[in-house]
């Protein structure tokens, strides 16, 4: 699950403009303030493109801070969260 | 929750009542940072517009609006729609306004279009949704493709916009793309989750 984490921050990193370390655990809209409403649809759609994967509605309302991104993630590539 | 019609995570959506009239829906269709990107919103919106607006809908079987809610704290925050619906041919056009701007966050708008896709299919059973936005518009196209809307074709320059002619963007969701991406899950429920 390091590896996904790690391709998340990653993916993160390129649609915020941030170093991946400046993104802390608990990222979410409320406090990282480059994440806003036009940052997390580009987010949605590049980790998309990064796992090869379209997310179900059900799962795109869950997307709602790193933490639950990475279970997400996880759990749609198999990997226990 | 009052009456809800369809109940997401975070919100919920409900028929419109008065106190909505009376609250801010109206003052959302003034705000030129809300209506900068719709089609037909030039003139100021007043309590009176929006509950000639509201009278409207009383007996209206091919638009159904719903008013988006905050399931917490039960607010008010936008409204959405399905209108033009054509029951014959089974489709309609759809339609999301974040309100209040403590709620544009994209994830409030996402939720919303997943409660009105699964409303759309699952509800009214309709085969096909359509959509118009202008091209200038940075946020619609990014939230239609997350849903696997595609676009079908463009009205050139068709809308004026800040001093220039732009394209209208036509866009179209059917459900067979829709069921392929959500099969086996369930959006929402008709009960409280």
């Amino acid at each position: 699950m390091e590896e996904i984490e790690q391709r998340i921050l990653g993916v993160m990193s390129v649609v915020f403009n941030l170093d991946a370390g400046e993104i802390p655990p608990n990222a979410a809209p409320g406090n990282l303030k480059q994440w806003d409403s036009l940052k997390h649809m580009n987010l949605v759609l590049a980790l998309e493109d990064e796992f090869g994967f379209r997310f179900a509605d059900d799962e795109l309302t869950d997307l709602l801070n790193l933490k639950l991104i990475v279970e997400i993630v996880s759990k749609k590539l198999g990997e226990k969260p | 929750m009052r009456n809800p019609y369809a109940i997401g995570k975070a919100i919920y959506l409900r028929a419109p009542t008065a106190d909505d009239v009376e609250g801010n829906w109206h003052q959302w269709f003034s705000d030129p940072e809300i209506t900068q990107y719709l089609a037909d919103r030039w003139w100021p919106n007043s309590v009176e517009d929006q509950t000639r607006f509201f009278d409207s809908l009383r007996n209206s079987r091919d638009r159904l609006v719903l008013s988006i809610c905050d399931k917490e704290t039960d607010e008010h925050i936008g409204v959405s729609s399905l209108s033009a619906i054509n029951w014959v041919h089974r489709y309609a056009d759809i339609a999301l306004v974040i309100g209040e701007r403590k709620y544009r966050n994209g994830a409030v708008a996402i939720e919303t279009l997943a409660l009105l896709t699964d409303i759309a299919f699952n509800r009214l059973n309709l085969f096909n949704l359509k959509s118009i936005h202008v091209s200038t518009n940075p946020f619609t196209p990014l939230l239609e493709k997350i849903f696997g809307f595609t676009e079908v074709g463009r009205f050139r320059k068709m809308f004026h916009f800040r001093g220039d002619y732009v394209d209208a963007v036509v866009t179209q969701l059917d459900r067979s793309d829709w069921e392929a991406r959500n099969r086996g899950t369930q959006v929402q429920t008709y009960t409280d989750r």
